[in-house]
């Protein structure tokens, strides 16, 4: 938790610079810090992991139905269904039987998920992975910061059009060069909640 | 053409809350206090309304608004095409379709004419939306809807300190819905809210609004949000005080300048005159692309006013296409000139300077 002084000290800031949210310095420090502390070529924040999670999954051009695990947290299921998929809640085994339609798999689970990604992917399914890193597949974080009742979510990906498409459909502020994506939204982080979430992630080293 | 600004004048409000304000708030939201529950209160008493449902942002607070109240089985949203750039993707994400309708001249915003005229069975909800200046027919919307059955969401978003006949906006048909980002009246930085005298549905969105019904999400606002919002509603009355000065300059200077009319505010003294908006008319010797181009030249970032009309854009999703040449005519026809926080009324005298020069 940070201290009130730190708090105190980022708003001070913020109003300073007069910049309040539209992708500012803030944000963007909060995703050069995300990516430098996870080894991956992009980190893009969004309002909070709910968030995040439906534009991955709108970014990953998905259809149809999505393995989510057993047992993930219920927005995983949620996010599959704002993106206009069918979310199957199904006990993770490499090697089980598919169900028709299938076209991703959405991974809540912490640990090695090593085997699960490789025998997912010689089924031709795309692989997402919520709340951990480090499997190399589109993944969700959360970051946490005062006021936060959800988190600033993050995507880590290595992949330039993935990363291309989830700043394009997040806003036209921080978007990039312009990319086709179906449906736009809104998952901009402010610069209130970026100084804050950076307070926080240093804070936790 | 010289720049005459740096940085550029833009068209956002982007208020600076008084410090001491904000600070009060953030530090209940540092100590853990409802911070967010206070702001509904507080924007629930200040719009006249039973109940606010705050939402993360106002994208959001759209789409959660249009899921909880559009006819199951309907496909279509009908609204005006005249409106928020990104409206129809609002629409697309509830897996509904757009079906838009024209606008009236005079206010630009859907009437229950112009409704009336694009209804069809497939309607399962009215998306009424009031224009960047003056409101819409609230009450005669109100009455199609009762008419028709259908319900009625408003898209309040540059209205929020009107009142119309009949009220308060924020307290019409069965929900309204506001955005408290920053470059609207009230700076949240991010943050929607949904105003409406219906008790259930306030409950239905706050379940859906905190993921706790199965088809919800978690689009909770943050605290710090709230308390930067908070910090507005506390130095509100003084904007509005600001923002007449403002409008009040460019209604005296653009007096002079021929083909170029200010939209006026049917009240400014009740009104925020937030957002300067004028018309080109035809006496006016430059298209508006000129205009635009020579502005920004000089650094005056002034818009575009709902440029392209949305029925026009390129869509990927199911939708109603269109033919509205009401609303593509005028479409051509209006520009937003600088205002907000950030524009002193010496700047306003340089920008009519400057468009007395493009004239001359």
């Amino acid at each position: 938790m940070s201290t009130w002084l730190e708090v105190e000290a980022a708003l001070d800031g913020m109003l300073a610079r007069r910049w309040y949210t539209n992708h500012g310095p803030m944000a963007q420090q909060l995703e050069a810090t995300a990516a430098a502390a996870y080894g991956v070529r992009h980190a893009v924040v969004a309002t909070n992991p709910t968030i995040a999670l439906i534009m991955l999954i709108e970014a990953m051009d998905l259809s149809g139905r999505v393995l989510v695990s057993l047992g993930a947290p219920a927005r995983c299921a949620q996010a599959v269904r704002w993106a206009g998929l069918e979310p199957v809640s199904w006990p993770v085994e490499a090697g089980s039987t598919l169900p028709s339609g299938v076209s991703g798999l959405l991974l809540s689970d912490a640990g090695d998920q090593g085997p699960m990604i490789s025998w997912a992917s010689k089924m031709g399914l795309a692989v997402l992975r919520d709340g951990a890193a480090g499997q190399g597949v589109p993944e969700v974080v959360r970051f946490g910061g005062c006021g936060e009742a959800a988190g600033v979510g993050c995507v880590l990906t290595g992949d330039d059009g993935l990363a291309a498409r989830l700043r394009n459909i997040r806003s036209s502020y921080g978007a990039g060069p312009a990319v086709a994506v179906v449906r736009t939204a809104n998952g901009r982080v402010s610069e209130a909640q970026a100084a804050l979430a950076l307070l926080a992630f240093e804070a936790r080293g | 053409m010289t720049v005459l600004f740096a940085p550029p004048l833009s068209t956002s409000n982007l208020v600076r809350p008084d410090r001491a304000d904000l600070l009060h708030y953030a530090r209940a939201v540092h100590a853990g206090a409802p911070v967010v529950e206070w702001l509904e209160e507080r924007l629930a008493a200040f719009h006249e309304a039973a109940q606010c449902v705050t939402v993360c942002n106002g994208f959001w607070a759209l789409v959660l608004a249009i899921h909880a109240l559009a006819v199951p089985g309907r496909r279509d949203v009908l609204m005006p095409s005249l409106t928020y750039r990104r409206m129809a993707d609002v629409v697309a994400w509830t897996r509904r379709r757009p079906r838009f309708c024209e606008v009236d001249p005079a206010t630009l915003a859907a009437t229950p004419g112009t409704m009336r005229a694009a209804l069809v069975p497939d309607v399962g909800l009215l998306l009424a939306v009031h224009p960047i200046v003056g409101t819409c027919d609230a009450a005669g919307l109100v009455d199609l809807a009762e008419e028709t059955g259908l319900p009625l969401l408003f898209d309040s978003v540059e209205s929020v300190y009107e009142r119309v006949a009949g009220g308060k906006v924020g307290s019409f048909g069965q929900a309204e819905c506001f955005s408290l980002h920053a470059s609207k009246l009230i700076n949240g930085c991010e943050g929607g809210y949904v105003t409406t005298n219906d008790m259930a549905l306030a409950t239905r969105l706050a379940g859906l609004r905190d993921g706790t019904a199965p088809d919800g999400m978690d689009a909770r606002l943050n605290g710090i949000h709230a308390a930067m919002a908070l910090a507005g509603l506390d130095g509100l009355a003084a904007q509005a005080g600001r923002n007449r000065a403002r409008y009040d300059t460019y209604d005296r200077l653009l007096r002079g300048i021929p083909g170029l009319r200010l939209l006026p505010f049917e009240d400014p003294a009740t009104s925020s005159c937030k957002t300067i908006v004028v018309e080109l008319t035809d006496g006016f010797p430059l298209s508006r692309g000129a205009t635009l181009e020579r502005l920004h030249a000089a650094n005056v970032l002034a818009r575009a006013y709902y440029h392209p009309p949305l029925h026009a854009k390129a869509m990927a999703y199911d939708h109603v296409p269109a033919d509205l040449p009401e609303t593509s005519a005028l479409s051509e026809r209006f520009m937003l000139l600088p205002c907000g926080d950030h524009v002193s009324i010496s700047d306003i005298e340089a920008v009519v300077r400057l468009l007395r020069a493009l004239v001359a």
